[in-house]
């Protein structure tokens, strides 16, 4: 588990705590790197366990940074809330170099969490636990009527379907108008 | 990922890689019931659903349950719906038949079986017959499981172009029906009217004829008016068999000329094949045991130097 705490700005981030440690030390120091969510707070995980994410492993292999640099430099996923990542980095240090289990139970129960959690993980692309939520979305319909499943996954009706596009349209015929309007202005 | 993206159809389902991984999470019984949600989850659920099985049942089973079952064997799911008994079969089978329209264009599947209840009220019946009746080009096979007659002969006599037709119910010991009767296949269960004259004059590729009340003896008659030239019979019908003390040795004991060698059937199982040849050697029946469930000779009629 990672330790983390709260930042002070994007820019300057905070001090991170004490990086994560197994039980048994590798032989070859370990490199870190940092990372932080939209509430700014800095979570230091290994290059290893990073290694889950094919985002991430694929910008730290390009980047060569040294320790230091990788502390000054965490990297900001501003559209993750704090807790999912906390979430992300927690799954990634526990499946640290391990073959994933068939099933993971530890996933968030509440569908809001969940949801944030798949687009979190689909984002930093992390295909094994992305296959665990995505059977955990699947198990919440499971045995549930069409209203039901109507209710928990909130799907909208064909009439709000057909307003969203109504409205949709409406919205891109004011855009289109806007900037046609501002082409003329540019022209005279 | 603030609260109100989520408010209404997740972003989770806008992302194309993350919504194929839940559908195929999903058992085809839930991919129905989300794909009657909205026009929208209609569309997304479909090339799910078209990719799951090849072959489809729909049944009715109209009794006191008032039961639609959907079905798909070659993958072992089935959807269900069913009805209180205060409503009528024509109200069951009208509510029914959007729900039907429905999972039909979403599996869009090339192989659809029906299994039709007809002892129902005329209503009812008359339009079950007509809505099969106009699919039936996209059905592989309509099954009758009712005991009557009349509505027996009156599929026999409609459905000459259904692939497949199933006649699986207890028929009263008075049923007849005229031949010839055209259907491409027929199998009829628990066939004690038919006659050797009925399946001569069969005018199909193939004919089942199951738990009939024809014996070893009625067939070894059949086949040495066949092999004299005295009974006529459609070149290459294969003809499907089942009776008491059913005995390929027994049929052929005291025909001339009777080959049998082992041969390995598809299933990889070995059987002996009996092969019955005029005397200029030409060959004019082969016949073996299918086995699975209950023990069942096919017999296929031929008039060539053929051999399987």
């Amino acid at each position: 588990m990672s330790s983390t705490e709260q930042g002070t700005s994007s820019a300057a981030p905070a001090e991170p705590t004490t990086a994560p440690e197994s039980a048994a030390a590798p032989e070859v120091p370990e490199s870190f790197y940092y990372v932080h969510g939209k509430d700014k707070v800095v979570h230091k995980v290994s290059a290893g366990a990073l290694q889950h994410s094919a985002l991430i492993h694929g910008m730290i292999s390009n980047l060569g940074y040294t320790e230091e640099q990788a502390k000054a430099n965490p990297f900001p996923f501003e559209n993750i809330d704090g807790d999912i990542l906390q979430m992300v980095v927690d799954w990634c240090n526990q499946h640290k170099g391990k073959p994933t289990p068939p099933e993971d139970t530890n996933l968030p129960k509440q569908k809001e969490k969940l949801f944030d959690l798949v687009l979190a993980v689909n984002y930093l692309e992390i295909k094994e636990l992305l296959t665990y939520c995505c059977k955990q979305v699947a198990m919440m319909v499971k045995g549930k009527s069409p209203e039901e499943i109507r209710e928990i996954w909130m799907i909208p009706t064909d009439a709000e379907d057909e307003a969203a596009e109504k409205e949709a349209k409406k919205r891109a015929g004011k855009e289109a108008a806007g900037e046609t309007a501002a082409a003329a202005g540019d022209a005279k | 990922m603030d609260a109100q993206s989520t408010a209404k159809f997740p972003n989770v389902f806008k992302l194309y890689p993350v919504l194929r991984e839940v559908l195929e999470n999903m058992e085809p019984a839930e991919l129905i019931n989300l794909s009657f949600c909205s026009k929208r989850t209609l569309n997304t659920v479909k090339p799910v659903c078209t990719n799951i099985g090849q072959q489809m049942e729909i049944g009715f089973k109209f009794d006191d349950t008032k039961t639609v079952t959907f079905a798909c064997p070659d993958v072992r799911w089935e959807a269900s719906w069913q009805q209180g008994p205060e409503v009528t079969f024509w109200k069951t089978w009208r509510s029914s038949q959007t729900k039907i329209e429905h999972i039909f264009q979403l599996f869009n599947s090339p192989n659809f079986a029906a299994k039709l209840d007809l002892d129902i009220d005329p209503k009812t019946t008359k339009s079950m017959i007509e809505w099969a009746k106009q699919r039936e080009t996209v059905l592989s096979h309509l099954y009758y499981c009712g005991t009557s007659g009349r509505q027996a002969s009156k599929l026999l006599r409609t459905f000459h172009n259904c692939g497949r037709l199933s006649l699986a119910g207890n028929l009263s010991q008075r049923f007849r029906v005229n031949f010839p009767l055209e259907s491409p296949i027929l199998i009829i269960h628990n066939a004690h009217w038919v006659t050797m004259e009925n399946i001569c004059s069969f005018k199909g590729q193939a004919i089942a004829v199951l738990q009939s009340s024809l014996r070893n003896g009625n067939l070894n008659v059949f086949l040495k008016e066949w092999k004299s030239g005295s009974r006529r019979v459609d070149l290459n019908l294969y003809l499907m068999m089942s009776f008491t003390y059913l005995d390929i040795s027994t049929i052929v004991l005291d025909i001339p000329h009777v080959a049998r060698r082992w041969i390995r059937k598809t299933d990889n199982k070995e059987t002996i094949l009996y092969e019955v040849f005029n005397d200029d050697n030409t060959m004019v029946a082969s016949m073996f045991y299918e086995e699975p469930l209950f023990r069942k000779m096919i017999i296929i009629f031929r008039d060539s130097q053929d051999r399987l």
